[in-house]
């Protein structure tokens, strides 16, 4: 039993200089770097680093669909795989997909079916691999951000992004994006994600104590770091869009365009077609 | 209102891009909501003057699963029916596209230039096929090979299985139990020479 290393969280979690343990303040997010396109054999993909969050999110699709009769003859279907890997944490963790992965999944996919025009793909599946490769609180929120810009990257249309955050209560003040210790030892957890499209709530869970002008206030916390992050977003999504455009000029194929390929065989085709009137 | 839409111009994923007085709405990459229009998609805004059409348009549109008209498909036959075979296809202008779940069709009146009496004359189940798109439906596409280089490019015996060498135009016989078929090839048939982007 030595060996395990036991996680204990210390007893105060902000400090009397009102700062909290990794010296942030009260309303301040954790710094957040974000990449797109970063796997080169999906359709589309993303890359997030939310302080000790890091998230690789790719996109498969629209394909067909296995089993089939999950296919919709009207419309395509999502499909939201959320694993965490087994060093994410610090013990570690069951490669089986467990309860809490099959329910973070849920939560993701129904926060991003409504902004998809699904409909336009029948008969087919799109289908999103989100893989935590290192964890520390706060990643339903972290995955939804990425898987949307993944499904950016994919060229899936849809209304608007998806943003999302969790804001807390911790030693009885309201702190905005919790680590992992405040996750653990805190009074409560609410992670909220917006459509941007038309500013409504698509994804918000409660976990915890606490009244209802703290919940106002802590959702006018959200929104303030929301538009922060809304922000990062798209310039990663400009940033691949001139990185490609780029690669577009330098780039020159390789294959024979088709036309040529078409009347190089006319030619021979000529040939074999007299050939073959002459025996007949 | 002031409008800012230029050709070429980069777009964000729900960006305002006109009224519908303006411009027609792309189906697949913008969207219109109460009158005005959005960008589905993040790339270039490309306005077609002439006909009045907004689109927005990614850089590496190449890269997708969508066939358009006038593409050069390869695909397996599915199943043969009275008028017309199925198509599923595998590869999408020297784009493998595994799992892509397309579908095609090819109507009898649409094999050959010459008269076919039968859809066995020209076609078997397991054939391995080069066709082009004529037409986009639902969820299915109309392929034509009514052109030289367009048909059968790889068979096998319906009887034996054994592989099938070609005697003369559209005539093919086993290498093992000397049976004789009938088909649409193609006039590269026992000699294709495509470079594959996997």
């Amino acid at each position: 039993m030595s060996l395990l290393i036991k996680d204990e969280s210390p007893e105060k979690l902000i400090g009397e200089d009102g700062k909290r343990l990794d010296g942030r303040d009260l309303n301040e997010l954790r710094s957040i770097k974000m990449e797109v396109g970063v796997i080169p054999n999906a359709d589309g993909s993303a890359y997030i680093e939310w302080g000790g969050n890091k998230i690789y999110a790719a996109v498969y699709g629209p394909r067909e669909v296995h089993p089939r009769h999950d296919a919709r003859p009207d419309r395509g279907i999502l499909r939201t795989f959320y694993r965490m890997t087994t060093y994410s944490v610090s013990e570690r963790k069951r490669p089986a997909p467990g309860r809490r992965e099959k329910e973070i999944s849920l939560v993701i996919k129904n926060a991003i079916e409504p902004v998809l025009f699904l409909e336009l793909y029948p008969d087919s599946a799109v289908e999103v691999y989100i893989e935590v490769i290192s964890a520390d609180g706060g990643t339903r929120c972290a995955c939804t951000t990425v898987a949307i810009l993944a499904l950016v990257d994919a060229g899936i249309p849809m209304r608007g992004l998806i943003t999302a955050v969790a804001a807390g209560k911790v030693d009885g003040k309201l702190i905005i994006d919790c680590s992992g210790d405040e996750d653990k030892s805190g009074e409560a957890d609410l992670p909220c994600a917006i459509t941007w499209y038309n500013n409504q709530i698509s994804l918000l869970q409660f976990d915890g104590i606490m009244d209802l002008e703290e919940f106002d206030r802590s959702l006018d916390l959200i929104m303030e770091a929301l538009e922060k992050i809304h922000k990062l977003q798209e310039e990663a999504l400009k940033k691949r869009y001139i990185d490609v455009r780029n690669n577009l000029k330098n780039y020159k194929p390789e294959v024979v365009p088709t036309s040529n390929i078409e009347e190089k065989i006319d030619l021979n085709n000529q040939k074999n077609q007299n050939g073959g009137d002459q025996t007949e | 209102m002031t409008n800012n839409t230029k050709n070429g111009e980069y777009a964000s994923i729900g960006q305002r891009l006109g009224v519908v007085e303006e411009y027609l709405p792309d189906k697949n990459s913008t969207y219109a909501d109460k009158g005005v229009i959005y960008a589905t998609r993040s790339g270039a805004i490309h306005i077609d003057s002439h006909k009045k059409k907004i689109s927005v348009k990614e850089p590496d549109e190449s890269k997708r699963q969508k066939m358009k008209i006038g593409d050069i498909v390869i695909g397996i036959i599915n199943f043969v029916r009275k008028y017309s075979v199925g198509v599923k296809i595998y590869i999408i202008n020297n784009n493998v596209k595994f799992f892509s779940g397309n579908l095609g069709n090819v109507h009898v009146s649409q094999i050959s230039r010459n008269y076919v009496e039968k859809i066995e004359d020209a076609f078997q189940k397991t054939d391995i096929l080069r066709a082009k798109v004529s037409k986009l439906n639902y969820n299915e596409v109309d392929l034509v090979t009514d052109q030289p280089n367009l048909g059968v490019i790889s068979a096998d015996c319906s009887r034996c299985g054994g592989p099938l060498y070609l005697i003369k135009r559209d005539l093919l016989k086993c290498e093992i139990c000397e049976n004789i078929e009938k088909r649409k090839l193609a006039n590269d048939y026992g000699s294709v020479k495509t470079r594959l982007i996997i």
